[in-house]
């Protein structure tokens, strides 16, 4: 082919009005996943009803987001299965021992004794509440 | 490479468990569609010598004075949870293969165990499974069928100790024979997945087909079933009604629902069909049972609801004769990826143009029905109401997992 006979790859007309200077800087708007589903397959969904976390901001009708695949560590609020009940309370890990806390005065320390009977089911990451 | 195989263990009635913890250690049993019979078991409902298949008024006695708990199909939780397991093993191996909604194989990465991978998924999902590793994928269903009886739940299948699962596994528990295959060889002599192996290779082509001369490759080591290839062959969309239906119309209002369910299936998995089949049929428990099934090639293959519904009409009025029938079945077979759906080359112009309208149509349909919920949209034929009305589900649990109102309460106290 002859170097002064160029070929046209396409031949279409072009809008050209003035091009938006943030173009190039456009990102995806806030993701609501983002902050609260980390994992995805193992996160679920529970709704609160009572009042036994009040003092950690928990209160009734809260939905809370928990995360199965997280390793619970000492203070963190978790979900738990106790002698064939789900139970909600924050974990205090004492030397060898175990304890249940609510977070409210009206409720006492569980100390699991039974760890037959005791499973962890997750680790509450989030606190959902809608206002209106 | 080995290849890896996850096995959800007793799925359905660990889905029915994981947000009823007081359900542990108790006996479980799932009803099919519309109540009819026993589908799935826990191992406990097992124990009590329940079995799959078992029409639920035939049992309802011994259930209740077992104290079995009973569950209509709940099948919104069970596919959310059989989507997390299969993006967890995903997550954790790379590559899978999901095969049906509670198993899956992989490709076995180095840097894990298999024992790694179950306790994984178990934990982080909420849902037991098995992990069977063999050289394989029909020794690692092998390896998987042993795992679950281990207590870690899982098998890793050395190469030396295949001769000794072949051995212990009957020829009937071998992924591919069926029954028929099985009495066949059972009437040669052969017994275990061992002696099978044992056999001429000619022999079995001969008298039996070249999917078991696969089998029997497998067994031996050698792979011959790709991961890629275990795909969904076929779906089925079907149901039991609740009351008798006799007149052809009432058939065809029916028919024309599965095929509206089958359709939106395979849209969702992005697949076309080539053919359909239709089966209709009559309480098994009486006499003169009769369950005629007949199939229909498609003019071209497509998910397309209305063509789908065109089709099993015809195949319907050919097995239509009149009689009390029990419930109907339609499949849709030789499934392809609907991307790669070959224009006709001798149509016109117009009719490709057409194909591709049916095609965007198919997608704008399934997305109403994804977004106000399905029902919203359906063809004239099913007489929309009709699908609210089908099942009959008194014993469903909430979805928990996917509806906001049925998300489950913890008792803070």
């Amino acid at each position: 082919m002859k170097k002064d006979n160029p070929t046209i790859l396409m031949e279409i007309p072009i809008k050209c009005g003035f091009p938006s200077p943030a173009a190039d800087s456009r990102e995806n708007p806030l993701d609501f996943n983002e902050l609260l589903l980390k994992h995805r397959a193992s996160t679920y969904c529970l709704k609160a009803s009572g009042d036994s976390l009040e003092k950690s901001g928990i209160l009734d009708g809260d939905i809370l987001v928990v995360d199965k695949s997280l390793e619970a560590k000492n203070n963190d609020l978790v979900i738990a299965e106790y002698e064939g009940e789900f139970t909600a309370k924050r974990l205090k890990i004492k030397g060898e021992r175990v304890y249940l806390h609510p977070e409210n005065n009206n409720f006492e320390d569980i100390e699991i004794t039974n760890l037959e009977s005791f499973s962890l089911f997750g680790v509450i990451t989030s606190v959902v509440r809608t206002l209106r | 490479m080995m290849v890896g195989l996850c096995d959800c263990n007793n799925f359905y009635a660990s889905c029915e468990r994981l947000f009823r913890p007081d359900l542990k250690d108790k006996p479980i049993v799932i009803l099919s569609n519309n109540d009819g019979c026993l589908i799935a078991l826990s191992k406990e409902a097992k124990a009590l010598n329940l079995k799959r298949g078992m029409p639920y008024f035939k049992c309802e006695q011994l259930l209740k004075k077992n104290n079995v708990h009973v569950f209509s199909s709940n099948y919104t939780l069970y596919q959310d949870i059989s989507d997390r397991v299969m993006q967890e093993l995903k997550d954790l191996v790379g590559i899978i293969s999901p095969y049906s909604i509670d198993e899956a194989f992989f490709k076995m990465p180095k840097h894990l165990s298999a024992q790694d991978i179950r306790d994984k998924i178990s934990q982080n999902v909420g849902i037991p499974v098995s992990i069977g590793v063999a050289r394989t994928k029909t020794l690692a269903k092998i390896a998987n069928h042993i795992g679950k009886t281990l207590e870690s739940n899982s098998l890793y299948l050395k190469k030396e100790w295949e001769g000794k699962a072949l051995y212990k596994t009957p020829i009937e528990e071998i992924w591919g024979i069926g029954k028929k295959k099985a009495q066949f060889l059972r009437a040669h002599n052969i017994f275990t997945a061992l002696d099978l192996t044992k056999q001429n290779e000619l022999w079995i082509r001969k008298n039996l087909s070249v999917t078991t001369l696969e089998t029997l490759k497998e067994l031996k080591g050698i792979p011959a079933i790709s991961i890629e290839n275990s795909q969904t062959q076929n779906l089925c969309s079907g149901i039991s009604f609740s009351s008798i239906r006799t007149t052809y119309e009432e058939l065809e209002q029916a028919i024309s629902c599965q095929c509206t369910i089958l359709g939106e299936k395979l849209v969702n998995k992005d697949l076309v069909a080539s053919s359909i089949s239709i089966n209709i049929f009559t309480n098994r428990f009486e006499e003169n049972y009769i369950a005629p099934i007949s199939t229909i090639y498609l003019e071209e293959p497509t998910n397309y609801i209305p063509a789908l519904i065109n089709a099993a009409k015809i195949v319907l009025k050919k097995i239509y004769v009149k009689n009390k029938y029990k419930g109907c079945r339609v499949w849709a077979n030789n499934l392809n990826k609907a991307g790669f759906r070959q224009l006709e080359l001798f149509k016109s112009e117009t009719h490709n143009e057409l194909l591709q309208k049916q095609d965007a149509l198919a997608y704008v349909v399934n997305d109403i029905s994804k977004t106000y919920g399905r029902k919203k949209i359906s063809s004239g034929a099913t007489n929309n109401l009709e699908r609210n009305n089908l099942q009959r589900r008194d014993m469903l649990s909430p979805c928990y997992t996917t509806k906001w109102e049925d998300i489950p309460v913890i008792n803070l106290k």
